[in-house]
C-alpha cells in the first residue's frame, strides 16, 4: 500500500521542475500521465547522455509514470482531456503563462467539470507580475533568484549550484502546495489554482541569506567552504592528504572538539571561548585547529569527531556517495527499467512511511507508450486508434530521427 | 482561507529544517503549536534586533508558542491532551528520545488512532549513521553534490545557503502531507521518516543516473553544464555577465540570427549533441559575439528573441526585484513588544487565500496559558505554568548558556 493510491494526476510537465514534482507524487503512490505534445515531445528525449534512445533525464525525472501523446491543439483531444479532468484529481504545468488557456483550457471550465480539482501550474517568473510569460531556465533563474551570489570562492565569482537547484527546488515547493490542496479537495470537495514562480522558490531557497540582508542592510559575502555566522567552519588538512570538513556552531562543540585534538586550553583563552569571538578571530582559530587535524589521519579523526558528536564530513564524489552504507540502508539509489530491457540506477524515495510500502525498484515507460490503454478509458478504442495510430507512428519516426543525433 | 485551515500541528523541532518546515504549515493556514524548551534548543546564530534573533522570528512567525518540558509529568499529559485533536506531530529527534521520554509512537497511536509522526533528521530513524551530528555543509558533503560546486581549476565550495536541511523540509512536509492523504481513507496514522541527507541527494538525481549509465563522474565546470552549451555566464562588452541557458535547437537559432552571429549555426552545431561535442569552439564564439555588444544591447536582443537570461543578482538585487516584490514576497513579522522584522513571505501562491504580508511572532512560551486553556481548565493552566512565566522576569527552569538566557524571555501577559 501506498499513501497516495488512487490519486490521478495529469502531468503537462517538461524539462525538470515539473517532472521532479510529479515524480514525488508518482513515488507516493499516485497514478501520473505524462502527456507529451507529438511529434517530439519533452526537449529531455534529445539531450545525452542515453542508452537505446532511453535519455538519463527522461529516465529519472519521469520515472513511475504512464506516458501518453496528445494534440492539444485538435478540439477533439481536448474533449477528451476534459474527460480525464472529470476523473482526475490533480493537473500540473510548466508552460509559459497562458498556454492551456489557448486550447479552451482554462480555470473556470476546469472547477465546472471537477469542482476538487487542483491544477498547479510553474514558471520562471510565475503567472502575474510585469515579467510574466518570460522563459526561464534553472542557470538563468540561479542567477536572478541570488542563488549563484551566495556560492563561491572567498572573493571569488559567483558560481551555480552544480545541480539544477532552481529547478529542482521549485519541483519541491509545487509538490508542498499541490499536497496541501490535495488534502483540503479530499477533505473539502473543492480544489485550488496554483501559481508558483521559480523566482520566488529561490529567493525562499536563500531566506536565511535575504532575511540577513532584508534586518541588516549587508550582504553576506561568499565564503568559499566557511560559514559567515560560525568558526571553526572549514575543511581541515589531515595526515593523509585528505581535508576533512569540521564543522562547529556553538561552544559546546568547540569544547569537544578541543577535547579530540587534545588543546583543552584553547577552550577556556578568552579569545575562542566564545561563537562570536572565533568568528571575529577566524584565521586564528583556523590556524590553531589546522595544526592539530594534521597530526589524525583522516578516517579516525573523524570517527572521533563523530563520536563526540561534532558534525564532520570528506567531500565524497557522486560515485562514492551512491556506494555509501547509509545510502544502500535506505535504499536511496534504486534499479530502473524498461520494458525494452533498458537498465540504469536512479535515486530512489526518501519519503518512508511506516506501514506504507518503500520503493525499491521504479519502472520508466518510453514517449506515448500508454496512449490508447490510457485513453480508451475515456472514448472508444476504435476512435482512439483512429486518432492516435497515426500520431503514434509519426512520433516513433521523428523521435528516432532527431534522438539518432544523440549518438 | 487557507488549505491547511482544518489542520492542527504540534512543532517539537528544534532547529531550522524542523522549524521550517512547521512555518510552511503555518503560513498554508494550519494551526501550529509550537512547544518549546529553550533548553532543548539547537543553537541559534545569525542577526538579532532588540535581542530577538531575526531567525527565531522569521521561522516561527505565526506560530502559538508553548513552554513544554515532556519530563515534567503534568506537562506530559498537557502534551498527550493535545495530541488527541492533533493531525500531526513534527520534531527532529530519534523515535527512541520520545519513547525514552514516554511520548513514542505506541503511546501517541494509543490516545489518537491517526496521528502522524514526523521525523526530521540528518540521516533518518535507520541505517548505520542514523543519530549522527550533522550541519548543512556536512550532508552537501556526504551527497556527493558539493563536488560538483566549483569553479575551472578549484577545489569544490559549499552552497551558501540551506540546500539540504530546505530538501528536508519539503519531504517533511510533503511526507507529511501524504500521510494525512492517506489516514483520511484507513483511518490509521504513521511514522513520517526523513533524512536529509536522502533529501540532498535526490537534488543529484541527474549525475547519479549519468554515472550509471554511461560512467560520467562530475568535474568542476564553473558556471557550464555537461548536457547543454551554450549554458552559464557570458561577459559582456562593457563587463556586465549575463546568466544564459540555450536549450533547445530552435532557441539556439534565433539565438545565432538575434546577436548576428551566422558562425554560430555553422556545420551540425544547429545541433545541440554537437555543440556539446564542440563545446570550447562554441563556448569561444558565444564569447565573441556578446563582446560585440553592452550588457543592455545585450538583453534586449535576447528579449526581443524570447531568449531567457538572466542578470546576476545578489540578496540585496533581488529583494529590490520589481517581480518579487509585485508577487509580495517580502512580509513584516511584529513581536509583542513591538519589534518588527522582515522576511521573505510564502512562495506558495494559492486561490482561495491572500498572500500573506503581516506576520506576528509570539516570544517563546507566552501562548503556554492560553493554549493550554483550551485542553484543561484555565486554573489548572495557570498553576502549571505558575512557576516558569513571571512577569517582565526571565524564566528560572532552564539550565542555559549565557547567550541563550538572553534570548529567553517569557513574558507573561494576563
Amino acid at each position: 500500500m501506498k499513501p497516495l493510491d488512487g490519486m490521478k494526476v495529469l502531468d503537462f510537465t517538461q524539462f525538470t521542475s515539473g517532472p521532479v514534482c510529479s515524480y514525488i507524487l508518482a513515488d507516493l503512490g499516485a497514478e501520473v500521465v505524462k502527456i507529451e505534445n507529438p511529434p517530439y515531445g519533452d526537449n529531455n528525449h534529445y539531450t545525452a547522455p542515453s542508452l537505446n534512445k532511453n535519455t538519463s533525464y527522461i529516465t529519472s525525472l519521469n520515472h513511475n509514470k504512464k506516458c501518453i501523446l496528445m494534440n492539444m491543439k485538435d478540439p477533439r483531444q481536448v474533449e477528451i482531456f476534459f474527460r480525464m479532468v472529470k476523473a482526475s484529481d490533480i493537473i500540473l504545468d510548466n508552460f509559459k503563462a497562458g498556454t492551456l488557456e489557448k486550447f479552451g483550457v482554462t480555470w473556470e471550465k476546469l472547477q465546472e467539470i471537477n469542482p476538487a480539482i487542483v491544477w498547479t501550474s510553474i514558471s520562471g517568473y510565475g503567472q502575474t507580475g510585469p515579467w510574466a510569460k518570460r522563459t526561464a531556465y534553472d542557470a538563468t533563474i540561479q542567477a536572478v533568484g541570488g542563488l549563484m551570489s551566495v556560492t563561491g570562492e572567498k572573493g571569488g565569482r559567483p558560481l551555480k549550484a552544480g545541480v539544477s537547484m532552481a529547478d529542482i527546488n521549485s519541483g519541491f515547493l509545487a509538490c508542498c502546495a499541490t499536497m496541501a490542496a490535495a488534502v483540503d479537495a479530499k477533505k473539502n470537495g473543492k480544489g485550488r489554482r496554483i501559481d508558483l514562480a521559480m523566482t520566488d522558490s529561490v529567493f525562499t531557497l536563500i531566506q536565511q541569506e535575504v532575511n540577513h540582508y532584508l534586518n541588516t542592510g549587508k550582504v553576506i559575502p561568499r565564503m568559499g567552504r566557511e560559514h559567515a555566522y560560525y568558526a571553526p567552519y572549514n575543511s581541515f588538512p589531515t595526515k593523509d592528504g585528505k581535508e576533512l570538513l569540521i564543522c562547529v556552531r556553538n561552544d559546546d562543540e568547540f569544547e569537544s572538539l578541543c577535547r579530540v585534538l587534545g588543546k583543552m586550553e584553547a577552550a577556556s583563552d578568552p579569545v575562542f571561548v566564545s561563537n562570536e569571538s572565533r568568528v571575529r578571530h577566524r584565521e586564528e582559530v583556523n590556524a590553531l585547529v589546522a595544526a592539530e587535524t594534521l597530526r589524525f589521519e583522516s578516517e579516525e579523526l573523524e570517527k572521533q569527531l563523530a563520536e563526540a558528536d561534532i558534525p564532520c564530513a570528506l567531500i565524497k564524489t557522486i560515485p562514492e556517495a551512491m556506494a555509501s552504507e547509509q545510502i544502500a540502508a535506505r535504499n536511496m539509489v534504486v534499479p530502473v527499467s524498461y520494458d525494452d530491457g533498458t537498465a540504469t540506477k536512479i535515486v530512489g524515495s526518501p519519503i518512508k512511511i511506516s506501514g506504507m510500502e518503500e520503493m525499491k525498484k521504479a519502472k520508466s515507460h518510453w514517449m506515448g507508450q500508454d496512449t490508447i490503454e490510457y485513453l480508451s478509458r475515456f472514448e472508444d478504442l476504435a476512435v482512439i486508434h483512429e486518432i492516435y495510430d497515426p500520431i503514434l507512428a509519426d512520433s516513433k519516426e521523428k523521435w528516432a530521427a532527431k534522438a539518432a543525433k544523440l549518438k | 482561507m487557507g488549505p491547511l485551515k482544518d489542520i492542527t500541528v504540534l512543532d517539537l523541532t528544534t532547529g531550522f529544517a524542523g522549524e521550517y518546515t512547521a512555518m510552511m504549515m503555518s503560513d498554508l493556514g494550519a494551526e501550529v503549536i509550537r512547544l518549546e524548551n529553550p533548553a532543548e534548543k539547537a543553537y541559534e546564530a545569525g542577526p538579532s534586533v532588540n535581542g530577538h534573533f531575526v531567525s527565531d522570528l522569521t521561522l516561527n512567525r505565526g506560530k502559538k508558542r508553548v513552554f513544554m518540558d515532556l519530563k515534567q509529568p503534568e506537562m506530559k499529559k498537557l502534551f498527550f491532551s493535545m495530541i488527541k485533536t492533533a493531525d500531526a506531530v513534527i520534531a527532529d529527534c530519534l523515535l527512541k528520545d520520545l519513547e525514552e521520554a514516554g511520548c513514542g509512537f505506541e503511546v501517541l497511536k494509543e490516545i489518537n488512532s491517526r496521528i502522524i509522526l514526523t521525523l526530521l533528521t540528518p540521516f533518518g530513524q535507520t541505517g548505520p549513521l542514523s543519530g549522527r551530528a550533522a550541519d548543512e555543509t556536512t550532508l552537501q558533503a556526504m551527497s556527493g553534490v558539493m563536488s560538483m560546486v566549483g569553479d575551472f581549476g578549484g577545489e569544490p565550495v559549499r552552497i551558501g545557503t540551506e540546500t539540504a536541511e530546505s530538501a528536508g523540509a519539503c519531504y517533511a512536509f510533503i511526507g507529511t502531507m501524504a500521510a494525512i492523504y492517506s489516514t483520511m481513507s484507513t483511518g490509521e496514522g504513521s511514522i513520517v521518516d526523513i533524512a536529509e541527507l536522502d533529501a540532498m541527494l535526490t537534488t543529484g538525481e541527474a549525475p547519479v543516473i549519468r554515472y550509471d549509465m554511461a560512467g560520467m563522474i562530475p568535474v568542476l565546470n564553473g558556471n557550464r553544464h555537461v548536457s547543454t552549451v551554450p549554458l552559464g555566464d557570458f561577459a559582456c562588452r562593457d563587463g556586465g555577465q549575463l546568466a544564459i541557458s540555450v536549450t533547445t535547437d530552435d532557441q539556439y537559432a534565433r539565438f545565432a540570427d538575434v546577436l548576428e552571429a551566422p558562425e554560430l549555426l555553422d556545420g551540425d552545431l544547429r545541433f545541440g549533441a554537437e555543440r556539446v561535442r564542440q563545446r570550447e569552439r562554441t563556448e569561444d564564439m558565444v564569447n565573441k559575439a556578446f563582446a560585440k555588444y553592452d550588457s543592455k544591447e545585450v538583453m534586449s536582443r535576447l528579449e526581443s528573441a524570447n531568449i531567457p537570461f538572466g542578470v546576476i543578482n545578489d540578496a540585496a538585487a533581488i529583494a529590490a526585484d520589481e517581480q518579487i516584490l509585485a508577487h509580495n514576497m517580502i512580509a513584516t513579522v511584529k513581536c509583542s513588544d513591538g519589534t518588527t522584522v522582515k522576511a521573505v513571505a510564502s512562495p506558495m501562491k494559492i486561490s482561495g487565500m491572500e498572500d500573506k504580508t503581516e506576520f506576528s511572532v509570539s516570544g517563546i512560551g507566552s501562548d503556554s496559558i492560553a493554549v493550554a486553556s483550551n485542553y484543561i481548565p484555565r486554573e489548572e493552566a495557570e498553576a502549571l505554568y505558575a512557576g516558569i512565566l513571571s512577569s517582565g522576569k526571565e524564566t528560572e527552569v532552564c539550565k542555559m548558556s549565557g547567550a541563550m538566557q538572553k534570548r529567553c524571555h517569557m513574558k507573561y501577559r494576563k
